[in-house]
C-alpha cells in the first residue's frame, strides 16, 4: 500500500522525508490536493513512517504498528473527520483529551483530520489553541482540498505541502482513447482526478442530464427571460439531494470559468468544448468584472453548501444576481 | 487454544478487569476481554486506552490444553459467563474466528475480534518499585482524588500530583478553589519521582483494592504507572504538563482556630444547606465566630427561607471573632475525608483559604477558599 504513495506524490514524500531525517518536522502539516490525490494515504505513510518498527527505505507496511495504522486503531494515531458536514468542537476536545495525556504506546502521537476545512468556528479555533502551544511528539495532518478555507493562523502556524493532480490533458487523452464521448471527457476530467474517478463519472447514469441542465440553463440566460423560473423549469426533476446541488453548481463553476475564458478569449482552455458559441454570447453581454463576481458567489455558495441551508433559496438568488447583471446590460 | 477453568473464578476475575473495559471507543479492539493462555496461567487483559487491567490467573481449577491467544467481545463474553450453569467453564478456539464456549448444558460460540488490532500494552515492571500497604495506599486516594477538578478547562487539575523525595510521599489535588494534601512515609528510602495520575484512574483502582495488609508495589515511569496488587496488574496512563505550585497556597500561620465535632459541624452545615435554590449539595454558607466563643451557620435564600444553626466548638477557641463564607460542597467533602472525629479549621482572615486538620488524620490537611459576599 505504501510504495503507491511514494509514486503517486514523490514530492511530498521527498519533502516529508527530508523533514524527518533533519528532525525538523513542523507540529502540523496541511496536506493540500484535489480530491482522488492520495492524501488519507499518504497522512497513514506519514503515521507509519514515524512509527513503524523497521522505517528503512519506507514504512514496511506489514509490522504491527503498521497494520494497526492501516486499519485505523493504533492507539497513538487518532483520526476525525466530519460527522454530518461539519467537524464539531467536541471531537477537537475529545483529541486534546487524549494527547494531554501520555501515549498508550511508546513513541510520537499523531492526528489525522479529514476535510479540515469543514471544522466549524468553534473547532477551528480549539485547534489553534492547541497549535499555540506545540507538544513534542505530537504532528498533526490537516487534510484539504482548499487551505484558503482554513484559518489563516492555522494555516501560518503549519507546513504546507501541495499534492499534485495528474495533468488534465494526459487523462483527457486516455479518456478519449478509450472511446468515451468526446464532448463529455474534459469535464469529466475537471472534476475528477484520476482516471478511474473519471470513468465512474462518466458511466453514472445521472452525469448527462446534469450536464446538459447546466447548458439549458447558461442558454436560457442568453435569451432575455427569467433565470429563476428556467432554472426551476430545468431542474424540476433533478435536484433532490444536498449532492445533487453540489454536483450541479460545480458544473456550474466550470461552465462560468469557460465565459471568463471566454471573455479573454481563450478558447482552447474550454471544458465545454462543444458551447463556444453559447460562452462567446454570454461573454459579448457582461464585464469580466461581472463575471468575475458570480464566479464568486459561485465559489461561496459552494462552501456554504456543506452547512445547513435552504439550498432551493440559494440557488434562486445566485439565478437573480446572474439574470439582474443581463436586464442591466440590456 | 483450549483451557477448562472453575466458572466463578473466572468471573470473579473478569468482573475486575471489566473496570478497564470500555464501551465507547473508537477502536473496536478495545471492546475486547483479551485472553492469552499459557501454559499453566490464564491470562486477562483488558483496556480502555486510559486505564489497563492485566490479571494472571494461576488457579488450581485451571487446565490447559493447548495455548494461544484470543480477542473476546467483553460485554457478551461477560455476560454469558455470569448467567452460565455448572462449576466447570470450557473454552476453546474452534476456528479462526470463532470461539466456543461449553458449560453444563450450553454450547456457545461467538465471533472473535481481530487480535492484530489490540494496542501493545507495556505492562513493564521496573526494578526499583515503591512498596505501600493496601490501606494506606486506599487512605491516600480517598482523601485527595475528590479534590481533582472535573472540568477539562485546565487538563493537569484532573490529576493527583504524587512527589516521592526520600522516605517521604506527599499527593496533592486541587481544583483552584479547594485543595487536598497527604504526606505519608514509605518503608525505604527511594529515588525522587514526580507524576501526575488521572483522578478518574485512581477512582477505578480504588475499586479494585480489597481492605487487607498486604502490599502494593508501584512502578513508576515518566509515561505511566503500573500498580501490582496480588495478582492484577493495573496500567494507567498519566498526565503530562507541570503541576502548579502548590505549597506557598497553604497559609503558615492561623490567628483563629476552632476545633468541632466533625457528625456535628457536618449535619449543621448539611442543614444549612437545604435551602439552597439551585440544588442542596452546594449552597453559600456563612460561618460566624461571636465574641462569646459560639459559632453559628447560617444561610439565607431570600425567596424560599433562612436556616440559623448553633453549634459548639469542642476545645478552647483561640483568636478574636471571625465572619466567612463558603461553599458548603467543598466543606462537606472535606470533612468527610477525616478519620478523626474532631477536625480543627484554622483560619487566617475573612477572604484568605482556611485549613482543616485532625488529631487522627496524620500529615493531612485539608484547604478550602472562602467565598466573598457582602
Amino acid at each position: 500500500m505504501f510504495e503507491s504513495v511514494k509514486a503517486a506524490q514523490p514530492n511530498v514524500v521527498k519533502m516529508l522525508e527530508n523533514s524527518i531525517a533533519r528532525d525538523r518536522l513542523a507540529h502540523a502539516i496541511i496536506f493540500e490536493g484535489d480530491k482522488g490525490t492520495g492524501k488519507k494515504q499518504t497522512a497513514l505513510f506519514f503515521a507509519a513512517r514515524l512509527l513503524c518498527e523497521n522505517p528503512g527505505e519506507a514504512p514496511c507496511g506489514s509490522c504491527t504498528h503498521c497494520r494497526r495504522i492501516i486499519n485505523e486503531t493504533h492507539p497513538n494515531v487518532r483520526h476525525i473527520s466530519p460527522a454530518k458536514q461539519q467537524i464539531l468542537k467536541d471531537s477537537i476536545k475529545a483529541l486534546q483529551y487524549d494527547f494531554e495525556r501520555t501515549a498508550v504506546e511508546n513513541g510520537p502521537k499523531v492526528y489525522i483530520i479529514d476535510q479540515a476545512d469543514t471544522m466549524n468556528h468553534y473547532a477551528a479555533n480549539a485547534l489553534l489553541k492547541f497549535l499555540e502551544e506545540p507538544h513534542p511528539d505530537i504532528f498533526g495532518v490537516l487534510l484539504t482540498t482548499n487551505k484558503q478555507n482554513l484559518l489563516s493562523t492555522i494555516r501560518s502556524r503549519s507546513q504546507i505541502l501541495r499534492f499534485t493532480s495528474v495533468p488534465k490533458n494526459a487523462l483527457i487523452n486516455t479518456l478519449e482513447q478509450e472511446g468515451y464521448d468526446i464532448e463529455l471527457t474534459p469535464i469529466a476530467a475537471a472534476l475528477t482526478n484520476t482516471f478511474d474517478a473519471a470513468k465512474t463519472l462518466l458511466e453514472d447514469e445521472q452525469f448527462k442530464p446534469f450536464i446538459d441542465a447546466v447548458c439549458d440553463l447558461y442558454n436560457d440566460a442568453t435569451q432575455n427571460q427569467s433565470l429563476v423560473l428556467s432554472f426551476a423549469k430545468i431542474t424540476e426533476d433533478l435536484l433532490q439531494k444536498n449532492d445533487d446541488y453540489v454536483r450541479l453548481l460545480d458544473l456550474m463553476i466550470h461552465y462560468q470559468k469557460d465565459v471568463i475564458y471566454g471573455k479573454m478569449g481563450h478558447y482552447e482552455k474550454l471544458v465545454f468544448r462543444a458551447h463556444s458559441e453559447t460562452i462567446a454570447k454570454i461573454a459579448a453581454m457582461k464585464s469580466l468584472a461581472m463575471l468575475k463576481e458570480e464566479l464568486d458567489m459561485m465559489l461561496t455558495l459552494r462552501t456554504r453548501l456543506s452547512r445547513y441551508i435552504n439550498e432551493r433559496l440559494a440557488f434562486d438568488n445566485l439565478m437573480v444576481t446572474m439574470e439582474r447583471r443581463l436586464d442591466h446590460e440590456a | 487454544m483450549r483451557f477448562e477453568i472453575n466458572k466463578d473464578k473466572l468471573l470473579y476475575h473478569l468482573l475486575i478487569a471489566q473496570k478497564a473495559l470500555s464501551n465507547k471507543t473508537p477502536n473496536p479492539a478495545l471492546q475486547g476481554v483479551k485472553l492469552d493462555v499459557e501454559k499453566d496461567a490464564l491470562v486477562i487483559t483488558t483496556s480502555n486506552a486510559e486505564i489497563s487491567i492485566k490479571i494472571v490467573v494461576e488457579d488450581a481449577s485451571l487446565s490447559v490444553e493447548s495455548e494461544g491467544s484470543v480477542l473476546i467481545p467483553g460485554k457478551y463474553f461477560i455476560e454469558i459467563i455470569r448467567k452460565l450453569d455448572g462449576q466447570m467453564v470450557h473454552v476453546s478456539h474452534v476456528e479462526d474466528n470463532l470461539i466456543r464456549i461449553e458449560a453444563d448444558h450450553s454450547d456457545i460460540t461467538l465471533n472473535v475480534l481481530e487480535l492484530d488490532d489490540y494496542p501493545n500494552l507495556v505492562f513493564k515492571e521496573k526494578d526499583e518499585s515503591v512498596k505501600i500497604n493496601v490501606r494506606t495506599l486506599k487512605t491516600v486516594i480517598r482523601q485527595t482524588a475528590f479534590s481533582t477538578s472535573t472540568i477539562e478547562n485546565r487538563p493537569i487539575l484532573t490529576g493527583v500530583h504524587l512527589q516521592i523525595d526520600g522516605k517521604t510521599l506527599t499527593a496533592v489535588a486541587t481544583d483552584s478553589y479547594r485543595l487536598s494534601r497527604k504526606t505519608i512515609t514509605l518503608d525505604a528510602e527511594y529515588d525522587p519521582m514526580n507524576v501526575i495520575i488521572p483522578g478518574k484512574s485512581l477512582e477505578e483502582l480504588m475499586k479494585i483494592l480489597e481492605n487487607n495488609q498486604e502490599d502494593v508495589t508501584v512502578h513508576f515511569d515518566q509515561s505511566r504507572v503500573l500498580f501490582k496488587y496480588a495478582n492484577v496488574s493495573f496500567l494507567s496512563r498519566l498526565l503530562e504538563g507541570n503541576y502548579p505550585e502548590t505549597e506557598r497556597l497553604i497559609p503558615q500561620e492561623f490567628p483563629v482556630k476552632i476545633t468541632f465535632n466533625k457528625e456535628a459541624l457536618m449535619l449543621a452545615i448539611e442543614r444549612a444547606s437545604l435551602l439552597s435554590k439551585h440544588d442542596s449539595h452546594n449552597a453559600i454558607v456563612k460561618m460566624t465566630l461571636r465574641q462569646d466563643d459560639t459559632v453559628t451557620i447560617a444561610s439565607n435564600s431570600p425567596e424560599i427561607g433562612r436556616v440559623l444553626e448553633e453549634i459548639h466548638p469542642v476545645d478552647e477557641v483561640v483568636g478574636s471573632p471571625i465572619k466567612i463564607a463558603f461553599s458548603s460542597r467543598y466543606v462537606l467533602e472535606a470533612l468527610k475525608s477525616f478519620a478523626s472525629s474532631e477536625v480543627a479549621i484554622s483560619f487566617t482572615g475573612e477572604t484568605r483559604p482556611f485549613v482543616m486538620t485532625g488529631e487522627f488524620d496524620e500529615a493531612m490537611l485539608q484547604l478550602v477558599l472562602p467565598v466573598k459576599t457582602d
